[in-house]
């Protein structure tokens, strides 16, 4: 068969451009609003041009950073101490720059009105085009600010009022007004283009850089237990039973408790968890008493990372889950092995099952969000739940 | 004469109707060109071939098999005759130029017979040119097909008034160049030379001047303009007034040296290779007492001889030329290509690190001091005797060790978990319909639609495709996601809107009135695209 030779290969899913003209199919008042924005969606696409660098001609934006570089030096106040020739020829420079810059963004929006006033008018489907592209260009640089920040809408107000003070003791102590402005100016300016933003996620994929972030953010998803709400209140383990009667005997309740751990364990293994026993019906038979448990599961997850070289092994990053963690969520607690912490275990709780259980392994991306039970290439790390339940005698009644 | 003048202006034009229709894509300036048929074209160019050869055969049985010593005395004479400007002829001593062409004129002696032969000669291998140019312009043609990936680019290039003005492609000219270059390359391989005597330090005084000249120059840039200036002045200049005006204070020379210099016992690093200036300057003989002859065929004997030594000294040169280019194409497509995307990054994050490094520390530094300390201290490491002290001292399995912390921090300091692209690929599962209206048998899964207006449709073929869903490979470079399966699109009416059919839609199905078929999604990633390739790759 000749078709099993050559292998068949599937094809991407292209976008189809081919789109219904729009121009039957939207109420007048709609285009004409369109029609009445789209001078105003030309300049917001100029200027998100020069902010991502993405023009025709690079060297512009370049050429109004240093404006306005030159521009933010009349911030400075006139020094003539340090000379009456630098302080003429810096002020001139800025205000020249500054009437440039103004000027030139006039021009630019000039000459838009113009060109559109001599042009055919666009037709609907061009305006929508521009839209969806100044859509995408603000959206690309919402994700560039939040990849960085993690912002949510709620934190912006919140970051405005805390950085205030920063602000003020920065450009008060450290640098003198208009070098932080300055600073900030390139910083804004350079940050949506794509060299920066390249830049930073090569600098991402170094350990050190991620680490040195961590320190300063805090680990990643790191909660000391008595913190993180899922594990509970200072608990390590899941309750899966709150409190469970056993009817005993009178001679089993009397033992002592490491004794009457093992009789129940064999109980609760035999008539299963899941079964329920009423409390009220059991006790009220008087020729036995009844012994109150807590039947709890311990849940510890063994986590691994993928390397190019290895495959999965328990190295993994300092600032990220250990080889043994408790989870929940995406908050984790440091633990010791399953086979570490059985030993550890208090006096009065008795293990209910014979070992750990072990689950499938979970893959997960970098960070540790479940992608799904099979290795791909979008999985970095895995992890393991191994899962044991234990009981803890509450009380006895005899 | 006028005839062959007359078909060389004929096949000038073809072959410029058919350069300007290969390349250019403007119309032939002459209109008899333009209404050249393809059969004239052909015609022409084979016409055109045949004179030319047998021009060539005409001229080979003239010449006899050309000696290197023959093709530099012939190229000798051409240069002769073309720099006739009298740029060489000292003004001084016009009065002998005067007798000598006169007597030139005046006597047919054989000398100038022979000469003017010679001369002939070579006029007459000039018309050769066209043979190896009109070969040249028809490899050119052949190459370059009609769907030629960078064919615009390429009549830009063609179409570029500025180049236009320049020479066109010649091998005539070319070899010329080649032959004239190579006559005066030898200042520029001694140069060569000199530079790799002074780095080896097997003329350290030279070495040691040179430092000091660097370190003045580390400490005020200006003698950077200063020292070349200095050179034509001191180097130039003034020794050519002193070889004119001979300031007789020439010592005897001695027979035999005594004594030796500290620093050259020092710091040699190596015999220095006897290193005369290249006799570069003709000497103007006004001895009559030699032989006038002798001396030209010793003189000619050592050019032809620099002539072979130069050349090989420049295909020397460009087989260095060739390895350089490679190696930097290694480096440009190769380490930073990210072709190992932890070793690139490994190296952009170095470069990056150095260079906030530097941006911060360089208004700290005294870059005078730091350089000029630099260049001294890395020309006295690169001193033979020092280097291999140091290579002893710098173990082996130290470098190796060093190396190994290198590998591993690539391995576990450089992490490449960027979330990989997500595509979509898509099938087509296709039925045909049976006898009964409600009757269908699967038919292939294939990625075209098959409707009516498929080619193979048309054809009454099958469309390409495959019987089972595990026969379907993800396209090049990508890869399937394990944890994604195959999904049906429900939504037909978009995706058949999407590609402008309109047939009916049954449930997730597109019904035509012979086929039906539903469209398959399946995920596939791809951690990245293939590295970027030279485009001659």
């Amino acid at each position: 068969m000749p078709e099993n030779t050559i292998l068949f290969r599937a094809r991407l899913v292209q976008k189809h451009g081919q789109q219904e003209s729009l121009t039957f199919t939207t109420a007048p008042q709609v285009s004409w609003t369109l029609h009445k924005l789209y001078p105003f969606l030309l300049i917001l696409d100029g200027f998100l041009n020069n902010l991502m660098w993405c023009c025709e001609d690079v060297c512009l934006p370049f050429i109004y950073l240093v404006l306005m570089i030159l521009a933010v030096n009349l911030s400075t106040t006139p020094n003539w101490q340090v000379g009456f020739l630098a302080t003429v020829i810096n002020t001139w420079f800025g205000l020249m720059s500054l009437a440039l810059l103004v000027l030139s963004s006039l021009y630019f929006i000039v000459s838009v009105l113009r060109e559109l006033r001599q042009d055919e008018p666009p037709t609907l489907d061009d305006i929508v085009v521009t839209m969806e592209n100044v859509n995408y260009k603000l959206d690309k640089i919402r994700q560039d600010v939040a990849a960085l920040f993690g912002l949510q809408r709620r934190n912006i107000s919140a970051l405005i009022l805390v950085s205030t003070p920063i602000h003020w003791a920065v450009t008060s102590y450290v640098y003198s007004a208009h070098r932080y402005i300055q600073c900030w100016v390139i910083g804004l300016f350079v940050f949506h283009s794509s060299w920066c933003q390249t830049t930073m996620r090569l600098i991402w994929r170094s350990v050190y850089a991620r680490q040195l972030w961590f320190l300063v953010c805090g680990r990643q998803g790191f909660a000391p237990y008595s913190a993180s709400s899922a594990i509970g209140e200072g608990r390590q383990y899941k309750i899966i039973k709150e409190a469970v009667s056993i009817p005993v005997s009178r001679d089993v309740a009397r033992l002592p408790d490491s004794q009457l751990g093992v009789q129940l364990r064999l109980h609760i293994k035999n008539s299963g968890v899941d079964e329920s026993i009423d409390p009220n019906l059991k006790s009220s038979e008087s020729t036995e008493s009844a012994v109150t448990v807590m039947i709890t599961g311990y849940e510890i997850d063994e986590n691994q990372r993928k390397w190019p070289l290895d495959g999965w092994t328990h190295n993994l990053l300092p600032y990220e889950r250990t080889k043994f963690t408790l989870t929940a969520g995406p908050c984790w607690q440091e633990w010791v092995s399953p086979w570490e912490f059985q030993e550890s275990l208090e006096k009065s709780w008795f293990w209910l099952d014979d070992g750990w259980t072990p689950h499938e392994w979970k893959y997960c991306d970098a960070n540790w969000v479940g992608v799904g039970s099979d290795d791909s290439l979008a999985c970095y790390t895995r992890s393991k739940c191994w899962t044991r339940r234990a009981f803890r005698i509450l009380k006895k009644v005899n | 004469m006028a005839e062959k003048a007359g078909s060389r202006g004929r096949r000038n034009s073809i072959l410029g109707g058919l350069m300007a229709r290969k390349y250019e894509n403007r119309p032939p300036p002459s209109s008899e060109a333009k209404k050249v048929s393809n059969r004239d074209l052909l015609q022409g160019v084979a016409s055109s071939f045949l004179e030319a050869a047998y021009q060539r055969f005409r001229i080979s049985k003239e010449t006899d098999v050309i000696t290197i010593d023959d093709d530099y005395e012939q190229f000798i004479q051409t240069s002769a005759s073309e720099s006739s400007d009298g740029f060489w002829k000292d003004e001084n001593f016009r009065q002998e130029y005067e007798q000598e062409s006169s007597a030139t004129a005046g006597s047919s002696t054989p000398d100038a017979n022979e000469k003017a032969g010679i001369y002939e000669k070579s006029k007459k291998t000039a018309r050769q040119e066209h043979f190896i140019d009109i070969l040249l312009d028809k490899m050119i043609s052949t190459i370059l097909p009609e769907d030629f990936p960078e064919r615009e680019q390429f009549t830009l290039r063609v179409n570029d008034p500025v180049r236009k003005k320049r020479q066109t492609l010649s091998a005539t000219i070319f070899a010329h160049n080649l032959k004239v270059l190579t006559t005066k390359l030898g200042i520029l391989f001694e140069l060569q030379d000199c530079v790799i005597r002074l780095i080896s330090w097997r003329n350290p005084s030279g070495t040691v001047t040179m430092l000091i000249l660097l370190t003045m120059i580390c400490f005020n840039p200006i003698y950077l303009a200063i020292i070349p200036l200095l050179y034509i002045l001191y180097g130039l200049i003034v020794p050519a007034y002193i070889h004119r005006h001979p300031p007789h204070r020439t010592f005897f020379l001695p027979r035999h040296t005594y004594g030796k210099s500290l620093i050259v016992s020092l710091a040699s690093g190596g015999k220095k290779t006897s290193w005369h200036p290249s006799d570069d300057i003709k000497e103007y003989d006004y001895n009559p007492g030699l032989d006038q002859d002798d001396i030209q065929r010793a003189h000619h004997i050592k050019q032809s001889m620099e002539f072979v030594v130069n050349l090989r000294d420049l295909q020397n040169s460009m087989s260095a030329m060739v390895s350089l280019s490679r190696s930097m194409e290694k480096f440009i497509f190769g380490t930073a290509g990210f072709k190992d995307e932890h070793r690139s990054t490994a190296l952009f994050l170095a470069g990056l690190g150095t260079l906030l490094l530097l941006w911060l520390i360089s208004p700290l530094i005294n870059w005078s001091i730091v350089s000029s300390v630099g260049l001294w201290s890395l020309m006295v490491t690169i001193h033979p005797k020092i280097r291999s002290k140091l290579a002893r001292a710098v173990k082996r399995e130290q470098m190796e060790k060093g190396k190994e912390v290198l590998i591993r921090a690539e391995r576990y300091d450089i992490l490449l978990d960027e979330p990989p692209d997500v595509r979509f690929i898509e099938l087509f599962e296709i039925y045909k319909r049976g006898l009964m209206p409600k009757d269908w048998t699967f038919l292939k899964y294939s990625s075209n639609v098959f409707d009516p207006q498929d080619p193979f449709r048309k054809a009454q073929t099958p469309p390409p495709g495959v019987d089972t869903l595990e026969e379907v490979q993800p396209p090049l470079t990508w890869s399937f996601d394990n944890n994604s399966k195959w999904e049906i699109d429900f939504d037909a009416a978009k995706w058949s809107r999407d590609r402008n059919l309109f047939h009916d839609v049954d449930s997730e199905f597109l019904v035509d009135d012979q086929f039906k078929r539903r469209r398959l999604v399946r995920k596939v990633l791809r951690y990245a695209g293939p590295a970027r390739k030279p485009s001659y790759k």
